[in-house]
């Protein structure tokens, strides 16, 4: 039985199934569409030239505007020496009788950026008065060489304290020769010997031992 | 939609075609392939010819405008082809809002003489049928019809369900019996 959908459908498949493609002026189209795709193709390209030169003008006047920017840099790591900042803490051996305290002791030097600090040595266990510290001044010489002088020497002429030669790997600082001056307070300084020592850097520490 | 129709139109098979890399010359190609079939779509779904032709030509510059997102060949036709639809879809309402703006009846725009006697020849008895059908019947209908696409395929164009493709259909359809009914 053939229903209203049926003969509709079939109407409709025969009237739009065949239709035949429409008259239309190809050649009118073509233009047409090459008119209004070149209009656009004009048009972003203007569109970036703008763009492009709107930046281009708010980052001159930007640049301009901006005051001289106080840059701070970067809290220095080192000296101009190489001798990193921090506290740098090692072991020395004593040599000599007994007597004299022989053994380890302790080695500390507080370098600051401005180049002042302190050095001390302490033995272990050691419940007396406490170390000496020193208050220093690291003198660049080199680049792996420093020497530090002493403000308060009470020697005239040379103030000279100790000449460090070392080499920096990481975190450590070796100490590759050392000589002490004139008027050196560096205790026992014939018992020991400071080449090889090897100090921890550790920075930002407090500037006493 | 329980009656079998032929299997889909695609004309010129240029969906399968490979598009060439420069967006000019790749519009242009499809231009070629499917302008005459796009118009022939835009046909069915509008009254006025010249309005056709816009909406097809409209699409095609849209294409233009959004040839970056394109990534198949066969994702142009499909724009096309929606992009027609819907600017038909878009045409007829415009039509019909300024009309009920205007306090009017619409009324085809006045076209020239010559236009005028090329319309007369093409408002054919399928050209009644389709207009006495809602925007979406008539979409739906056309798309099956002219297009012969599945529900599947047109649901996809118009950006509906299934379901409401079946249902229009069959509503048109019945539109179409009584519109045929009346003719005879």
């Amino acid at each position: 039985m053939t229903t209203d959908h049926d003969l509709a459908s079939a109407w409709l498949t025969e009237a739009l199934g065949h239709d035949p493609d429409p008259p239309a002026d190809l050649h009118a189209a073509r233009l047409e569409l090459r008119r209004r795709t070149r209009r656009i193709s004009v048009q972003r390209r203007l569109a970036v030239v703008a763009i492009t030169a709107t930046v281009a003008v708010l980052g001159l006047v930007v640049v301009r505007a901006l005051p001289d920017s106080p840059i701070t840099p970067p809290p220095a790591k080192h000296l101009q020496s190489g001798l990193p900042i921090g506290t740098l803490k090692g072991q020395v051996q004593f040599r000599g009788d007994p007597d004299s305290n022989p053994g380890p002791r302790s080695l500390w030097f507080v370098v600051r950026a401005d180049s002042t600090g302190t050095y001390s040595i302490q033995a272990p266990g050691d419940i007396g008065m406490g170390p000496d510290v020193w208050p220093v001044r690291y003198t660049g010489v080199a680049p792996g060489r420093v020497m530090l002088t002493r403000p308060d020497s009470l020697c005239t002429g040379d103030d000279n304290e100790l000449t460090l030669d070392f080499t920096v790997r990481g975190n450590t600082v070796t100490i590759t020769r050392a000589v002490t001056g004139p008027c050196s307070t560096f205790p026992d300084r014939p018992n020991v010997d400071l080449r090889g020592v090897v100090l921890r850097v550790t920075r930002g520490a407090s500037p006493t031992p | 939609m329980s009656s079998a129709v032929p299997a889909a139109r695609r004309p010129a098979d240029a969906t399968t075609t490979e598009l060439p890399d420069d967006r000019d010359a790749a519009i242009t190609a499809l231009f070629e392939a499917h302008y005459r079939h796009l118009l022939a779509i835009a046909r069915r779904l509008l009254d006025d010819p010249a309005d056709a032709e816009d909406v097809v030509m409209d699409s095609f510059v849209g294409l233009y405008r959004r040839w970056g997102s394109v990534r198949r060949p066969d994702d142009a036709f499909f724009y096309l082809r929606a992009s027609v639809v819907n600017g038909s879809r878009t045409r007829l309402r415009r039509l019909r809002l300024a009309a009920s703006r205007l306090f009017t009846q619409f009324e085809p725009p006045v076209a020239a003489a010559e236009q005028t006697a090329l319309l007369h020849l093409e408002r054919d008895a399928v050209s009644q049928v389709l207009s006495a059908l809602t925007g979406r019947q008539r979409q739906v209908l056309v798309l099956r019809y002219c297009d012969r696409l599945s529900e599947a395929e047109i649901a996809a164009t118009l950006g509906c369900s299934v379901g409401s493709v079946k249902t229009h259909a069959s509503r048109g359809l019945q539109a179409v019996a009584e519109q045929l009914r009346g003719m005879s």
